[in-house]
């Protein structure tokens, strides 16, 4: 088939979508069983089941260095995403008489949904609205958002969920920007928003829903594509991607190989693992990618630094990458900590102290405990749950039954 | 007319083998019993949520349902069991139990009723009798609960007869909280009441898909407010109306409001 209609066929990379019509990938059904094994294996206190040991002549693969990383599996351009934002948004720019001023777009943590809105606000030239400061909020400061929103100029506010904190007094900010946004006192807007931010604000805020849109979840497919696509610009000839145990593809072949040879369920398993999030999905891919210890790599500053020899980038299968899990004994504490961090996309340990009964020495003693599960990190300033701790936090909290996102 | 009947003519005669099947018969049922009491609660503590709870709840029935197996197997290994023989047989021990044991038997029969009518399970929070606690266990003859002070509480099935028995949670994890709040009369009521509300959904304990209820009522002395929530975790009860306090109290203070003081008591006179 040539290629523009396979590319006709194929969905959206970059699919934006209303909300109802979000679809997390489906697990395979040999995992999913896995996954259940797995968990009772933990409840009888015998966790993960040991690694096997590594086959043959994987002992000559090493992880590629960082620099060539870059070039193999950059970090996303928001550029694209920003595009295909323009293109859901198209009516709703083209009304005069509004139905609805406002628009959201909301998406799970490390999906870009701030980058990307800011992005667009910057191609759009429309102003983007800066967050209120933790002070602001607590005090429901009535000088936020500023004057100049609502004087015919339409905005853009990418991340919400800096706009409240779990306080007592800190709703009433957010309350009185949605209800003045939504009530059309502010103009035309668009409200970026963190799932998990937007499910505790349905609970804050009960006003009208807006239109509500998100974007569409990487599965295998757009996965495939994705990973292409950004490993294609790095070099002149198309680069491989097999699986180091048995040498079975993990991207689908390009037209121009000779021998395409069999494709693994790779990128099955890791779209399901990381729910369809392209950022968490591109963490783990980027952290699994290896070379051959001997190959001859190109230096740094080399034209053809990012030429790999042979072609060739082995990729160390599903069963053997070791995924971040709750520490034993995890309880109480931990999932305060988590879920306080998520609810807020992030926060610093300061503001932490404040939202949470917990000591400052209890939440930096657990803060540090899970950072060594490679569950958080410290991000500058703020907390964050990492890319690859996320499946299994969110998996941690459901069982807790704390609320979740709906992503 | 039918004579008197025989009762020991409808045993059987029992060889070695028999014995010892019976034997095998009580030592398999007493380590299914151990195992499923023992293990049971230790999954129960290791996950949260539902789970918890139908595996708690799963401890006495399995009991049952191994003490019935096993009296079947062994009834039929030491008499036929025809009709006639099981009833001989069942009014000869009924009549001994009923005079010998009377509330032993009573209790053992409420036992059976409490898995069937579910007034409480294991993992609930009771009170019987002003004894407030979490059931740990149900037996065959009486229930175990432990109080919020460690203080382990036995209390015969035989109570589900007589006395009242108040399920905070009944076999789920809806368990209502109240936090009280005595206020000055002087203050806006319905800023404290949503300020109150306020301070229930920021929880950290909180189960948000539940209602919150903040309830107001005048008294001579000032004003009562019940803060009324549910906690995710029933066993969190405590900590969460201490949270839904301190919290409530700091953001009263922050807005001015002044606590309640009851007034001394005036000298009766002489």
């Amino acid at each position: 088939m040539p290629t523009s209609e396979k590319e006709k066929e194929a969905p959206l990379l970059w699919d934006y979508v209303p909300i109802a019509e979000y679809k997390p990938p489906a697990a395979p059904v040999a995992q999913s069983v896995r996954e259940r094994l797995n968990f009772f294996r933990r409840l009888f206190g015998r966790g993960e089941k040991e690694q096997e040991p590594p086959l043959e002549g994987t002992e000559n693969i090493q992880a590629l260095p960082d620099w060539q990383l870059e070039c193999i599996a950059p970090a996303p351009i928001w550029q694209e995403p920003a595009e295909a934002l323009d293109v859901e948004l198209k009516d709703w720019l083209a009304q005069e008489k509004l139905v609805s001023p406002i628009v959201a777009m909301v998406g799970p943590p490390h999906n870009g949904h701030c980058e990307t809105l800011t992005t667009w606000a910057q191609r759009q030239e429309w102003p983007v609205l800066s967050p209120p400061t933790a002070a602001q909020i607590l005090a429901s400061d009535d000088t936020w958002p500023p004057k100049h929103i609502g004087d015919g100029t339409p905005w853009v506010f990418p991340c919400l969920e800096r706009a409240y904190l779990r306080h007592p007094a800190g709703l009433t900010l957010v309350r009185r920007f949605l209800a003045n946004a939504y009530a059309g006192n502010l103009g035309r807007g668009i409200i970026g928003c963190d799932s998990w931010a937007w499910t505790f604000l349905r609970h804050v805020w009960r006003g009208r829903v807006p239109v509500t849109v998100t974007l569409q979840a990487f599965d295998e497919t757009r996965l495939a594509r994705h990973f292409r696509k950004l490993a294609d610009a790095s070099g002149d000839r198309p680069l491989r991607f097999l699986q180091s145990d048995d040498g079975r593809n993990v991207l689908p072949p390009t037209d121009a190989e000779e021998t395409p040879g069999e494709t693994s369920n790779f990128l099955q398993l890791l779209a399901a693992h990381s729910r369809g999030i392209c950022g968490i999905a591109h963490a783990i891919w980027h952290a699994n990618l290896q070379s051959e210890l001997n190959e001859k790599l190109g230096g740094k500053g080399d034209d053809a630094a990012c030429r790999i020899a042979n072609q060739t980038v082995w990729v160390t299968p599903w069963s053997q990458i070791v995924h971040p899990c709750l520490p034993s004994g995890a309880g109480r504490d931990e999932a305060f900590v988590l879920h306080t961090l998520l609810l807020h996309n992030g926060l610093p340990i300061e503001l932490m102290e404040r939202l949470l009964h917990l000591s400052p020495d209890q939440i930096m003693g657990t803060l540090i405990h899970l950072e060594e599960s490679g569950l958080v990190a410290l991000d500058e300033t703020a907390w964050q749950v990492t890319p690859q701790g996320y499946p299994a936090v969110r998996q941690f909290l459901q069982a807790g039954d704390y609320l979740i996102d709906h992503f | 007319m039918n004579g008197p009947v025989d009762v020991s003519a409808i045993f059987r005669t029992l060889s070695r083998a028999h014995l010892v099947q019976i034997g095998l018969i009580v030592i398999g049922a007493w380590l299914l019993i151990t195992l499923s009491t023992r293990l049971l609660p230790l999954l129960a503590n290791r996950v949260s949520g539902r789970f918890r709870f139908y595996l708690l709840a799963s401890v006495p029935l399995l009991r049952l349902l191994v003490i019935i197996g096993a009296l079947v197997l062994t009834v039929t290994r030491v008499i036929d069991p025809t009709i006639e023989n099981l009833m001989v047989s069942l009014g000869a021990m009924g009549l001994a139990l009923g005079f010998a044991f009377k509330d032993y038997v009573s209790s053992l029969i409420a036992g059976v009723v409490t898995l069937y009518e579910a007034p409480y399970r294991p993992g609930d929070w009771i009170e019987v009798n002003g004894a407030y606690g979490e059931v740990k266990s149900i037996d065959m003859r009486s229930a175990e609960i432990v109080t919020p002070d460690d203080t382990v509480v036995v209390i015969p099935h035989l109570k589900l007869w007589d006395q009242l028995i108040f399920n905070a949670n009944d076999g789920g994890q809806n368990l209502l909280c109240v936090a009280d709040f005595y206020l000055d009369p002087r203050h806006k009521a319905a800023q404290v009441k949503h300020t109150l509300h306020d301070v229930a959904l920021t929880s950290a304990f909180l189960q948000i898909d539940k209602p919150i209820n903040v309830i107001v009522r005048e008294k001579p002395w000032g004003t009562h407010y019940r803060l009324k929530a549910y906690p995710i975790d029933p066993r969190q009860q405590f900590h969460f109306i201490t949270d839904l306090t301190v919290r409530g109290k700091a953001a009263l203070i922050e807005m001015g409001v002044e606590f309640a003081a009851i007034p001394a008591v005036s000298q009766a006179p002489s």
